[in-house]
């Protein structure tokens, strides 16, 4: 008797685990599809606003917060005019919060720290003259970072080619010094195979088009 | 038993399935709707996001109690704890914007600070480096700041009516005894230390903090930099000279050797020159700078330079004008400086130093003036937060120095002095935040000096207050002490202090990219020394400096350029040392007011700018009138150019340097040199102080090494 209590409540304790499981699959994908269509900063405020709610519920995964995170940060990247430096500064400050959210969770994950070297790039905007140097040497440490913890992962590189691309040459960047990295970034994403349906996939088409601009120059 | 629980759950299953509906509206401080607001129930899926209006709608399966959550960038999160019940709900939130850094309440009556720390800084560290006319030289830089006065022949900062010597400068809290290159009266000096060993300058016009003393106008408070990134090697040539320097990079430490050497010959051969040079400029300059990341929060530095200089000129003679006399200087300095700064537990923080110095002049003329100046200075501090909203340091410094001179001229046998000071202060200090727009700092310094065997006591206070978002208001008061200088120490020690009380009031605003600040002060000085006719001194000297200040930079109306506008209006007048009566000291002028702008040009990758300073005339004494202090300079002016040109030579990164002072060529004059006797006319023959030529030009080129892939990045490709 005792037994079949155990294995009962057992099923139903799995059975809920599945269900909620599948509640934050489900989700996650919503929320993954609309950061895929997101292209102006009001769709990903939204897309960022959903990633926020499952990972103040889900604190055992860092993926909600780590899409969180990178959605901020893509929302500085397109408020990078140089009129609105005060909003650029607030997305980052945002960005890097949830950010050392998802790194408590996962402490070693490639993703996270390509994503951090992305949110050091955009330190950089806020003020290039001041922090150009030493937020650039913190951003190709952190891909640094993600390149050794995941050789597949195609973003690090990536990511440090467009950086390097707009670069100045006189500080070592420049067309030719980023083309190596966007053809690293190419083979990288031809062979990357995503985790899950939720996992980080992004990047290519860009690099597709810096990889374009890159050899045209 | 078994059907029971099953039935609970199952109960517990249905239950949630009802719904509830909560909906909305998200409101910012003003009243006007928030759009994008994330609007959730704490630890659940359900919420939603505020639309065009601020309205939100969504639906829960949350029964009983929970807490609902409103989150927008650049706002507090706002929580509120509901019941949820079946009937629907409804609320209108209203958020707060969260008190960023920007918006923080800083003490800022009396000083400008360049650094990278706080986002709300007037300047940042390469301003200083880049400003035209100051050629890299930190008082140069310093010099288009209001509160600042031109005193262009001694290359020296000059703050609110007070002497050069009334400005301390100090590195990483050391007090740092000579500043300056060692120079002659009239031939400017230059700073011994190079702005790129800073990474933050605090420049305190009046009012600073009671862990500085002994100084009556002003404090220049100098932040090293921390480890440097990465390794590299640099060198440089320049039409004055050359140099090279090495950083080597650990994981935890980091050592900087350099070394220069300036040579002004090939210069001054080709450039036409006032001064009648025997031997131009040279200079040798080694530094060494070490750092050690000791623990998370423990950093030691070390600092240290040593510099060996000389000239020789024909030094006009005042006395036969048509004569000069031959005058060499040379001038050994040895500056150590050493710092520890750590976190003790989580609470407190602790710092200690330790300086030495080691200066000696040698003047051979037709009369020979050796000087040796030496200290050694020892400091602690701690701090601590009592409380969230109260901070609170303390610390103590000693300082022992001994100042030697030896005179000789022909005629006479010659004599010599000597100083031995020991001093010994302790200050304290506590940042009140009474309340999120108002800061109290109030603080004390108590002081010994046993050269005077006298103590003193200079309480200080300042208050800022945030009177909206992007601006906010400081007033300031204090006492300043100082111990009287060697010139006068030398004659007579029974004396005291010398002080000067400080008030301040300040408005500051800062906004988008623009920064508008109005300082009046008052500045009352007490226990002057004065010299009797019998050439006895005393206290008894006293004056007053008072005058407001404005600054206005801009960064945003034009793309890709950026300037500000300095003007500072100073009445002053003492009575002290030798002055028959009160009058406005030599180093004061009225007005004084200068415009730098930069420009960056990104296709050129090339940064340009010019400076334009102008300064009202100053006193001077002419003993040839009757009236004290009559007579006038002609205005000051000086119009600067530089720009850096930023390439690659040989694929390392490259800057090319061009500066030129006073491109237009005014004719500056700083009064007249008198000779010492009136001539068999009974008059005063005397020799126009002037520049030591109408320009000057700087070319240079510096060339980085190493700022290429470092192995390991090249090996991840």
């Amino acid at each position: 008797m005792k037994n079949l209590i155990f294995t009962s409540l057992l099923s139903l304790i799995s059975i809920f685990s599945f269900a909620q499981n599948e509640m934050y699959l489900k989700a996650m994908e919503k929320s993954v599809a609309s950061f895929q269509k997101a292209a102006t900063v009001a769709d990903l405020q939204l897309t960022a606003n959903g990633f926020e709610r499952i990972a103040k519920a889900e604190n055992k995964a860092w993926l909600p917060a780590y899409y969180q995170s990178l959605c901020y940060m893509m929302m500085a990247a397109k408020s990078n005019d140089g009129k609105q430096i005060t909003t650029v500064i607030n997305y980052l400050d945002k960005a890097q919060v949830a950010l050392d959210q998802a790194q408590a969770i996962d402490e070693n994950n490639s993703e996270i720290y390509t994503l951090q070297g992305y949110i050091h790039q955009g330190r950089v905007w806020e003020d290039p003259m001041n922090k150009g140097a030493e937020y650039t040497q913190k951003s190709f440490a952190a891909f640094g970072k993600a390149m050794a913890l995941d050789p597949t992962n195609p973003r690090p590189y990536y990511l440090k080619g467009q950086h390097t691309f707009f670069m100045p040459v006189f500080f070592g960047g420049g067309a030719d010094k980023a083309l190596p990295l966007f053809q690293q970034a190419e083979k990288r994403f031809a062979t990357f195979k995503k985790a899950s349906s939720i996992h980080p996939n992004w990047g290519q088409d860009m690099n597709s088009h810096f990889l374009q601009r890159a050899t045209a120059q | 038993m078994k059907s029971t629980l099953l039935l609970s759950l199952l109960f517990l299953a249905s239950f949630s399935y009802s719904q509830t509906t909560i909906k909305g509206i998200v409101l910012d401080e003003t009243g006007e709707s928030v759009i994008g607001a994330n609007i959730y129930i704490q630890d659940t899926y359900d919420g939603t996001s505020s639309d065009e209006v601020g309205a939100f709608e969504f639906k829960t399966t949350m029964e009983g109690e929970a807490t609902i959550v409103v989150s927008y960038v650049g706002y507090e999160d706002f929580s509120l704890n509901i019941t949820i019940a079946k009937t629907d709900l409804s609320f209108n939130f209203k958020l707060e914007p969260s008190a960023s850094e920007l918006d923080a309440v800083v003490i800022t009556a009396g000083s400008f600070e360049a650094s990278d720390k706080r986002k709300a800084v007037v300047l940042k560290p390469l301003d200083i480096v880049m400003t035209a006319g100051a050629t890299a030289d930190i008082a140069g830089a310093l010099n288009t700041l209001p509160g600042t006065q031109t005193v262009g022949e001694t290359g020296q900062l000059f703050v609110r009516g007070g002497a050069a010597s009334e400005t301390r400068s100090f590195i990483d809290g050391m007090w740092v005894q000579k500043p300056y290159g060692s120079s002659v009266a009239n031939v400017p000096a230059r700073g011994r230390f190079s702005p790129f060993l800073f990474k933050g300058t605090i420049f305190s016009t009046g009012g600073y903090s009671a862990e500085y003393g002994q100084a009556l106008s002003a404090a220049l408070i100098l932040e090293t930099t921390d480890l440097a990134p990465r390794t590299k090697t640099g060198v440089y040539a320049m039409t004055v000279g050359a140099g090279a320097s090495h950083t080597q990079r650990w994981e935890k430490s980091a050592l900087d050797v350099s070394v220069d050497y300036f040579n002004l010959s090939p210069y001054l051969k080709l450039m036409p020159q006032n001064i009648a040079w025997d031997k131009a400029f040279q200079s040798v300059n080694t530094q060494l700078v070490f750092r050690q990341k000791t623990s998370k929060t423990g950093m030691f530095k070390l600092l240290s330079t040593f510099s060996r200089s000389g000239f020789a000129l024909q030094y006009p003679d005042a006395d036969n004008v048509l004569q000069t006399n031959p005058l060499s200087l040379n001038n050994d300095n040895l500056y150590l400086n050493t710092t520890y700064k750590a976190m003790l537990g989580e609470k407190w923080s602790f710092f200690s130093g330790l300086a030495y110095s080691n200066n000696q002049d040698n003047i051979s003329s037709n009369f020979g003036l050796d000087t040796k100046d030496e200290s050694i200075q020892l400091k602690w501090r701690l701090g601590t937060q009592l409380h969230e909203k109260v901070s609170l340091k303390f610390g103590g410094e000693y300082l022992a120095s001994q100042w030697d001179e030896a005179f000789q001229d022909k005629e006479s046998q010659g004599f010599e002095s000597q100083l031995k000071e020991t001093y010994l202060a302790n200050f304290v200090e506590t940042d009140l935040q009474l309340s999120k727009k108002l800061l109290a700092r109030v603080g004390g310094r108590f002081e010994y000096s046993q050269l005077l065997q006298k103590m003193n006591f200079a309480p200080r206070t300042s208050i800022a207050y945030k009177t909206s978002k992007h601006s906010q208001i400081s007033l300031a008061a204090g006492q300043f002490h100082q111990t009287p200088d060697n010139e006068q120490m030398r004659f007579q020690q029974n004396l005291n202090f010398e002080s000067a009380d400080h008030y301040l009031f300040n408005f500051q605003q800062i906004k988008g990219g623009r920064i508008f600040r109005v300082e009046a002060y008052w500045k009352e000085y007490r226990n002057l020394i004065r010299q009797a006719a019998n050439g006895q001194r005393n206290n008894l000297g006293n004056g007053f400096a008072r005058g407001i200040d404005f600054f206005y930079r801009d960064k945003t109306t034009i793309n890709n350029g950026d300037f500000w506008i300095s003007y500072s209006y100073l009445d002053t007048e003492r009575w002290y040392r030798d002055f028959p009566e009160a009058s406005t000291p030599n180093f004061a002028s009225k007005h004084n007011a200068s415009l730098v702008y930069k420009h960056w040009i990104p296709k050129w990758s090339s940064l340009i700018g010019f400076t334009y300073s102008v300064a009202s005339p100053r006193a001077y004494n002419d003993p040839n009138e009757t009236a004290f202090n009559a007579a006038r300079t002609p205005v000051f002016q000086d119009l600067s150019f530089n720009a850096s040109y930023l390439t690659t030579l040989w694929g390392q990164s490259t800057v090319i340097y061009v500066a030129i002072n006073n491109l237009p060529g005014f004719k500056n004059n700083f009064g007249q040199r008198f000779s010492r006797q009136a001539n068999t006319d009974g008059e005063f023959t005397s020799i126009p102080i002037e520049p030591g030529a109408k320009r000057f030009f700087l070319v240079g080129a510096f060339v980085t090494l190493g700022q290429r892939m470092t192995e390991a990045e090249r090996k991840a490709l």
